[in-house]
């Protein structure tokens, strides 16, 4: 394919993938915002003569085993798991952020225990210290959101390290120290505006990991407790359920993840397209 | 210009390099033991308690809060909790009554099988993958090479294991019940290793091997997929830049075969930054394990902390999460040894 | 159009046509060459970037751009017809190919003698216990000191002019008959660049192999070549013996390149140029593609390519109006 055409159709498509992404993003954010409200059936109350019925006209997902429609949890669990992955993902990159930053800008021996509890992070398997921070901080919500929210956290005390420790050698920020502002008003206000583009890149991205990461605790039963409707413990619930066929329990609360997570990842590249100066 | 030490040093060159990359680990290990001791430590609430179990009268807590040292301060407590480590001492599980050492020793050969196989699994889909797209870029495997990356990366683990389990034994009856590792009909093979792949076909036991692999097949298959994204990608990434190297060029100029342009100066060159993928992969993999497990029944390492977690038991949970984190450790520094052996100017940093 | 039949020629190309992307109506960036070489001839061919000269160069050696689409009437080298019979014959055993940025172009993590006996075992040109002494004698030959000791080096701890004469030895290990040097100083020292050609012409003269030399350089081509090939945005331009060359250019390109030379100039005001730049290849490209930047043009250089004229000497050379 000549230059020209290939280069058109790559554009193209990356066109059709934003679209795809800001129309998929604005589903879920009016699907958390207003899931209460236009949710066909009280996702809570159990209804013991509609329990396990295939999927319907009146009930578009099917019932489970406590008879609650699935697709009024499905659009009531999106407001969870997105606030569970909002919290974790904002806890992450602040105080990710400002420990990178001032990692970066003092160096020495604070860059070097920063440096070493970053390391050690890293030197777990993330999931399984994501656990090992749930247990230690007891059964409930808040510790999934803390333990989502360490284990994504280096990526942006990186990040922000390498960014401000390089950009404070710039000419831009010797001046703003010469005319006697203080470091922390120099990296507010002139360094991380410069690096905000990868970091929303970033953000975008672990969202999605947020996600997964927090479905996964609570698929194994950390954190959301029933009868709460959340996508990952509906997934949990559903399972048990395999053996006997009754196959929508589990699909579309799955289903709803990929689609959540594909959301982000689709939404960081639209972001990164639109960001990097050299594909304008 | 970095300065290799050249073909010289042999063995000798390489034990060099394995404990260069101990002692850079050592510090992880100090920080790794560090925070796991410091996740039940600072609990909220009375740590005496937690590892006294819920059904504790205060008696047994106070002799729990004596017997494990929690009455000293925190850094007392943490030399007795490193000695103990030393010691092989995890503590004690208070579901089996069991130390928690030997329930993890009893346990681990199965996630490892597991696990191995799912890595073993991604290797042998994501490299020739990668390579046939880097050969052939923008063909057809180049596209599923990226649609298998990004839907593996959207995809929960979990989900995918509920997915393949409804599909290949609900519905088509092909794959044995995700019940654990064996029909509860047959008895697991004689033998030391712990896994029964290796220790069925030792026995020349082919029926129970074919049983063993059979219940192994979708647990492997719902881990391992995911190591094949990230392989893949990379395997490719890395051979098209190195095929398109002055050195490759060289190769093809001075009329080298093909088959050994390609392995001996081609992908030999690629290795490194796969082999740092395969230590991620790894990572996700001991992660992802537990999930699986939790699928599949499969009574692994993962299973156990997490019944153990529910049921409020937390020695064992502690000690899952140290010996996953030595583990990575020690998967790493393979990782690293192995680049060094296939690139010399890598060692050099040691 | 033909080149005088006399001598049997080690390389015999007529209408060489390189053209990259779809677009059949875009002008090829290499445009109908016709090039003979003798055995034994020590050739240079001389270009500003954008000649087409490297292209050309590789396409000989047999590693031209796989993007890249070839065609030509007649393509033989050493006795091998490539068109037929492709290019595997030809690869570092009828031709080898001496490379500028020599580090890169080595196996950084290969030892130079193992990529030597590569070549060896390759071409047969050694096997089994006679290959190491082959690859001493080897680096023996290009003048690389203590080669017994270098031999499990690696090209990260030799010196630029080393890590080019492990390469000489590399496209001498097949016995070609042909050797390419493309750019081969560039990157060098002065010193170094001159050890290193009269090295590589002196070890082909040994070998009575035929040489060409692709360079922008004209007074190395000069110092080092018999004969000379100018070549202008894809097209050959004149092909002389050095000395006429010099002495009496017939193209006005070349003449420019010659007075360009900074040798030349008595001064730095005495330093010219060459108006314009390579043309751009589209609709508007005339038939010599010198044409915009030529104070001689005359309408017919737009619309037809002159033919060969060759004159006493074998002074040869494409222009409506010669100087």
């Amino acid at each position: 394919m000549p230059e020209t055409a290939v280069k058109r159709s790559a554009v193209t498509a990356a066109k059709i993938r934003t679209v795809i992404a800001v129309a998929l993003l604005t589903a879920f954010v009016v699907a958390a915002a207003l899931g209460p409200y236009v949710a066909p059936y009280d996702p809570l109350a159990p209804a013991p003569l509609e329990a396990l019925k295939a999927p319907s006209l009146s009930h578009a997902f099917g019932t489970d085993a406590y008879g609650r429609d699935i697709l009024s949890r499905v659009l009531v669990a999106t407001r969870l798991d997105l606030i569970i992955a909002f919290a974790a993902v904002l806890i992450a990159l602040t105080i990710g952020t400002a420990l990178g930053a001032f990692a970066g800008w003092a160096g020495g021996w604070p860059d070097r225990i920063i440096g070493r509890i970053i390391d050690t992070i890293m030197a777990f398997p993330l999931f399984v210290l994501a656990v090992g921070v749930a247990a230690g901080l007891g059964n409930s919500i808040s510790s999934v959101i803390v333990a989502t929210a360490i284990v994504n956290l280096p990526f942006y005390a990186r990040q922000a390290r390498s960014d401000v420790s390089r950009q404070r050698k710039a000419a831009y920020v010797e001046a703003a120290a010469l005319a006697g502002f203080s470091p922390v008003l120099i990296v507010l206000l002139q360094i991380l505006p410069n690096i905000a583009p990868p970091l929303m890149v970033q953000s975008s991205l672990n969202l999605g990991w947020a996600i997964l990461n927090a479905a996964g605790l609570s698929f194994i039963g950390l954190g959301v407790r029933a009868p709460q409707a959340e996508w990952g413990i509906m997934v949990s619930d559903g399972a048990a359920n395999i053996f006997s066929g009754e196959w929508w329990m589990f699909i579309f609360p799955g289903a709803a993840l990929m689609i959540a997570i594909l959301t982000f990842s689709l939404c960081g590249d639209a972001l990164r397209d639109l960001l990097d100066p050299k594909r304008r | 210009m970095p300065t290799a030490k050249g073909d010289g040093g042999g063995a000798l060159g390489t034990l060099r390099v394995i404990r260069g990359r101990a002692l850079a680990a050592a510090p992880n290990l100090v920080g790794v033991v560090a925070v796991v001791f410091l996740l039940t430590h600072v609990l909220p609430g009375d740590p005496a308690a937690y590892f006294a179990g819920p059904s504790a009268t205060a008696a047994s807590i106070e002799e729990t809060r004596h017997r494990l040292g929690l009455d000293h301060n925190l850094v007392e407590q943490f030399a007795l909790y490193v000695r103990g480590l030393a010691h092989g001492d995890l503590g004690q599980s208070l579901i089996s009554g069991q130390p928690v050492l030997a329930d993890l020793a009893q346990r681990l050969p199965a996630s490892l099988e597991l696990t191995l196989g799912a890595l073993l699994l991604a290797l042998a889909v994501g490299i020739p993958l990668g390579m046939r797209a880097a050969l052939r870029p923008d063909g057809w495997v180049d596209g599923l090479c990226s649609a298998i990356s990004t839907i593996g990366q959207a995809t929960p683990t979990f989900f995918l294991g509920l997915v393949l389990v409804f599909v290949f034994y609900y519905l088509l009856d092909w794959a044995p019940a995700p019940l654990g590792r064996l029909d509860s009909m047959l008895s697991p093979p004689p033998g030391r290793t712990g896994f029964w792949t290796v220790d069925a076909a030792l026995a020349g036991d082919l029926p129970l091997l074919a049983a063993v692999l059979g219940q192994l097949v979708l647990p492997v298959v719902t881990l391992g997929l995911f190591g094949v994204g990230p392989i893949a990608r990379m395997t490719r990434a890395s051979l098209i830049e190195v095929l398109a190297s002055d050195y490759v060029r060289t190769a093809r100029a001075a009329g080298l075969p093909p088959q050994q342009v390609l392995w001996t100066y081609a992908f030999r060159n690629a290795v490194v930054p796969i082999l740092n993928t395969v230590g991620m992969v790894f990572s996700f993999l001991l992660g992802a394990n537990v999930l699986v497990e939790k699928v599949f029944g499969w009574p692994g390492v993962g299973a156990y902390a997490i019944d153990a977690l529910l049921a409020s038991d937390f020695a064992p949970v502690q000690g899952f999460v140290v010996v996953m984190a030595f583990f990575y450790l020690i998967v790493n520094l393979g990782v690293d040894v192995a680049a060094a052996l296939v690139d010399p100017r890598v060692a050099v940093d040691a | 159009m033909t080149a005088p039949p006399a001598d049997p020629t080690l390389i015999s190309i007529r209408g060489l046509t390189i053209r990259f992307g779809s677009d059949a109506a875009r002008p090829p960036t290499v445009d109908g060459v016709d090039l003979d070489i003798r055995p034994g001839e020590f050739v240079a061919l001389v270009g500003e970037s954008g000649s087409g000269k490297s292209l050309t160069a590789h396409t000989l050696a047999g590693i031209l751009d796989p993007a890249a689409k070839l065609s030509a009437e007649r393509l033989e080298v050493a006795g091998i017809d490539v068109l037929a019979d492709g290019w595997d014959q030809l690869r570092g055993r009828k031709v080898g190919i001496v490379f500028q940025n020599s580090r890169a172009a080595l196996n950084p993590i290969r030892s130079i003698g193992r990529q030597l006996a590569d070549v060896f075992k390759a071409h047969g040109t050694a096997s089994g216990s006679a290959i190491a002494p082959a690859v001493v004698a080897a680096l023996t030959d290009v003048r690389i000191p203590d080669p017994k000791r270098r031999i499990s080096a690696y090209p990260g701890e030799l010196s630029g002019g080393m890590c080019q004469r492990v390469m000489l030895a590399i496209a001498l290990a097949g016995n070609p008959s042909l050797l390419v040097a493309d750019e081969p100083t560039t990157g060098l020292d002065v010193t170094t660049q001159s050890a290193i050609l009269a090295l590589l012409l002196e070890r082909a003269r040994a070998r009575r192999m035929a040489a060409i030399l692709i360079t922008h350089d004209l007074e190395l081509a000069r110092a080092y070549a018999e004969r000379i090939i100018v070549m202008q945005a894809g097209q050959i331009v004149e092909d002389a013996p050095a000395a006429a060359l010099f002495a009496n250019p017939r193209h006005p390109y070349s003449a420019l390149l010659i007075a360009a030379t900074p040798a030349r100039a008595r001064s730095v005001d005495g330093l010219s140029g060459i108006p314009g730049q390579t043309p751009d290849l589209d609709a508007t490209t005339p038939a010599c593609r010198f044409a915009n930047r030529c104070g001689r043009a005359e309408p017919r250089c737009r619309t037809e390519f002159p033919p060969l004229r060759i004159e006493v000497d074998g002074h040869g050379f494409h222009c409506w109006r010669p100087l």
